[in-house]
């Protein structure tokens, strides 16, 4: 059970996500959230990630209004915030890995998006939809890959900041990471 | 210049050459010679339905003959080079102010497009490929 906190730092992340989202909307595929995702993911436990996810799909509904990519979203972030979880003790604080990871995710978040499409109108659809959204699909797994190798390094720094100045809260999820960094320098 | 940016522009590289190959590759070929399609719309404002002959390849084509021969206007949104090709924006004055929130939308179906039966819907109209004997059914609605 998370705190009244806890609670306040999700909605903000959640809100800040829907910022970053919004600003680049106009550009195709190309997004900072999967980033982001993995910045929160360092410091943030899995549940309180997967919440902010799902307060993220809810708070893009109240602003774009419903349709099927809502249902599509409330399971395909929280699929990218387990990956993430999965991956945060072999990937630590390379930036390479993550951006590898980030630009696989850009490929398999179409793929995923063709399963959401099957599910809901059959197999043909699935199909055509993945088929037709590849090129989609290569400047979002290109992009998240340069994205995150640029932004990694920097915003992982200013996020590990503020997540000590925000004390008394058990997000420690990523202890490790942050004692080799302050052990290096 | 370092490895790291070497390595950027390298994926940027191989990603732009794949993303134009694939584009290439799934652009529709179209069908080639002389059509009769026929266009319904059942918008309450505009309601019409008439056939026309056309050797346009595409519905997008077929609409910008439209637009082009002022039997209707037509307003498209974004470009054909985008990866779901453009919107169809407007119809006459019946137009989505806004394509991100609308509240409605122009839709298109068909009871006989064999691509639109087989994928359960119509694609964006720079991905259609009209036959001979085509009819299209445009609506402005908004989600129900």
């Amino acid at each position: 059970m998370h705190s009244l906190r806890t609670w306040i730092l999700i909605s903000f992340l959640a809100v800040g996500l829907l910022v970053a989202q919004f600003a680049l909307a106009s550009i195709p595929n190309v997004e900072f959230v999967s980033l982001l995702f993995i910045l929160m993911s360092l410091f943030l436990p899995l549940s309180a990630t997967v919440l902010v996810s799902l307060l993220f799909t809810i708070l893009q509904m109240l602003l774009w209004g419903m349709g099927d990519w809502v249902i599509g979203y409330l399971w395909i972030w929280p699929v990218w915030v387990l990956i993430i979880h999965a991956f945060k003790s072999i990937n630590k604080d390379h930036a390479d890995r993550w951006a590898i990871l980030s630009g696989l995710w850009g490929f398999l978040f179409g793929a995923l998006f063709a399963i959401h499409h099957g599910v809901l109108y059959g197999f043909n659809t699935m199909i055509a939809y993945y088929i037709r959204g590849i090129s989609f699909d290569i400047i979002h797994g290109v992009s998240n890959y340069i994205i995150t190798s640029l932004a990694f390094t920097p915003l992982s720094v200013v996020i590990l900041k503020l997540a000590r100045q925000y004390q008394g809260e058990r997000y420690e999820s990523h202890d490790k990471n942050r004692r080799s960094r302050t052990d290096r320098s | 210049m370092n490895n790291k940016w070497i390595k950027l522009v390298s994926v940027l590289v191989l990603g732009v050459a794949l993303y134009l190959g694939t584009d290439h590759l799934l652009r529709p070929q179209g069908i080639e010679g002389d059509k009769t399609i026929t266009i319904t719309i059942d918008q309450e404002v505009i309601a019409q339905s008439f056939s026309v002959k056309t050797d346009a390849l595409t519905l997008a084509e077929l609409l910008e003959e439209l637009h082009e021969d002022e039997k209707l206007t037509i307003t498209f949104s974004g470009s054909k080079t985008d990866p779901y090709g453009r919107g169809l924006q407007g119809i006459n004055q019946i137009k989505t102010e806004n394509m991100a929130v609308g509240p409605q939308w122009w839709g298109y179906t068909s009871p006989n497009n064999t691509k639109c039966i087989s994928d359960g819907f119509c694609s964006g109209v720079d991905f259609v490929e009209i036959e001979d004997g085509n009819e299209f059914i445009f609506t402005f609605k908004g989600f129900e």
